[in-house]
């Protein structure tokens, strides 16, 4: 019944391995960038809580001053001990918390340090994230920053995706995702782009209004780099800044 | 332990409790980190029906498909190839199983998958245009589609009508939310069967549910 049939796979092993060698592409390296910068957020999040508890347990006085994790980095970078920290907080050393040896310490030495070198590492990524999106993306770059571009190019899944994509639906990507502190609203009015500079710094009442006209130039943007790779960048951010004044201005 | 027959290759096991298993055409290889367990001198797998949706049908009561040894399948939708590898099992060494994937990255892990299973032949393409793959069988006794998108009722319908002998089963993983993600379920369900059943005689439709969410196994036979 079945006609020609194959008697071993090695020729269809041989021709997919072929079409997978071409079809990846620097928009799946991206991606895998973008999920290990998120990856990373993460694992420095965790560790920081946990640090964070402990040296609280040590020194509560001190870390309830520092509770922001840049802070607190920047603090414990000075030196954990009482004395060391203190000084630099300009408080007692005297303290209520359960005293550490120096060799105890060094559980909170050990941790800090691998806790400021997720923090490098995210940064790395970030930096590696956005010299790639410079240098393939110069539209998507400046237009939407190197942050919101690569996460918008993941969550299409490549740039041909979000060029082919409706603007409506751009100003939406992410927004299934739990940006928004896991609270789903019913019709989400954005997504990633919701962190774009233009939207922060517009009143509540004008942002959903700025985020269309975000959406619609980023979707531009998007566009000219997958057809024509020109840098039209400046003439795309001017006409994004007459639309958003337009908007504030009320006219 | 002591074991069912469900179909070639396949059991439920009891132990305690009652696991589907099939039968290890690789010993000692795991595929996706599922237990193997050992039986008179033969090694078994265990088949997650939270995993797979195919183990999830035999688990809320369908019957055995007609699959079996030395069967040629149509695999659509064989993404990183773990309900494939039971497939694989089934239709053992005699038999061949087209696996289509599109998505290049979920197919690295197919083609390893297949360099150590040699019944699996991939193919890095979509399930729209299975004529223009270079596949070289123009007929299989068997046809199983999963691939979650809006028009898969229609692709199903197609393939179907082309590649499936006279007399063959074949079963559509329907997932309701990639169809419509406002609509009822069972509404989305009925229309789809309804759409399925002016071209095949449905044999079942099973929701999935709690194994799958979303997701109901429709199986057919071609007259
Ligand atoms: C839910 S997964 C399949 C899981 C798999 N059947 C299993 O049980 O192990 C759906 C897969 O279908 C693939 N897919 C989607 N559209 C396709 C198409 N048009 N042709 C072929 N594969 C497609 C996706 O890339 C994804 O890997």
């Amino acid at each position: 019944m079945n006609d020609k049939p194959d008697s071993d796979n090695s020729k269809y092993v041989e021709e997919a391995k072929k079409r997978i060698k071409e079809q990846l592409s620097l928009d799946d390296f991206i991606r895998k960038l973008v999920s290990m910068e998120s990856e990373t957020k993460k694992a420095e999040n965790t560790l920081f809580k946990a640090l964070f508890d402990t040296y609280f347990l040590y020194f509560p006085e001190a870390a309830d001053l520092i509770r922001d994790k840049e802070a607190f980095i920047s603090a414990l970078s000075k030196g954990v001990k009482r004395d060391e920290i203190s000084s630099y907080l300009g408080i007692s050393a005297d303290s209520m918390g359960y005293n550490l040896s120096d060799s105890d310490l060094s559980a909170i030495t050990d941790s800090f340090n691998q806790l400021v070198g997720l923090s490098g590492l995210r940064t790395m990524i970030e930096l590696k994230i956005g010299s790639i999106l410079e240098e393939n993306y110069i539209n998507l770059f400046k237009v939407a920053g190197p942050d919101i571009a690569a996460k918008l190019i993941s969550l299409s899944g490549s740039l041909k995706n979000l060029s082919e994509m409706p603007s409506g639906k751009l100003q939406v990507l992410g927004a299934e995702k739990s940006i928004f502190g896991g609270k789903k609203a019913r019709t989400p009015k954005y997504g990633v782009i919701f962190f774009h500079p233009e939207i922060q710094a517009a009143s509540d009442k004008l942002k959903g209004r700025i985020a269309r006209v975000v959406a619609s130039k980023t979707s531009l943007a998007a566009k000219v780099d997958f057809f024509s790779k020109e840098d039209k960048s400046g003439l795309i951010l001017k006409k994004m800044r007459k639309e958003v004044d337009k908007i504030k201005n009320g006219t | 332990m002591e074991l069912k027959r469900v179909m070639d290759n396949v059991c439920w096991a009891f132990d305690g409790r009652k696991r589907l298993v099939s039968l290890n055409l690789t010993p000692s290889k795991q595929v996706y980190g599922e237990e193997l367990f050992e039986f008179q001198g033969k090694e078994y797998r265990e088949w997650n029906p939270f995993r797979s949706k195919m183990s999830a049908a035999l688990y809320k009561g369908a019957r055995p498909l007609e699959l079996k040894e030395g069967d040629t399948v149509l695999y659509l939708g064989a993404s990183s190839g773990t309900t494939v590898s039971h497939v694989s099992d089934i239709i053992s060494n005699g038999g061949k199983v087209y696996a289509v994937e599109i998505s290049e990255e979920m197919g690295v892990n197919l083609v390893l998958l297949s360099e150590i299973r040699k019944n699996i032949f991939p193919i890095i393409g979509d399930a729209r245009k299975v004529g223009e793959l270079g596949m070289a069988v123009t007929s299989c006794d068997f046809l199983y589609q999963d691939i979650a998108q809006r028009d898969q009722t229609d692709i199903f319908i197609k393939n179907v009508s082309k590649f499936l002998k006279r007399g063959g089963q074949a079963a559509i993983a329907l997932k309701t939310k990639s169809i419509d993600v406002s609509a009822d379920t069972r509404r989305i369900v009925d229309r789809e069967v309804k759409k399925i059943s002016e071209h095949f005689k449905i044999l079942a439709s099973i929701d999935l549910y709690p194994y799958q969410k979303g997701h109901s196994l429709i199986i057919i036979k071609k007259g």
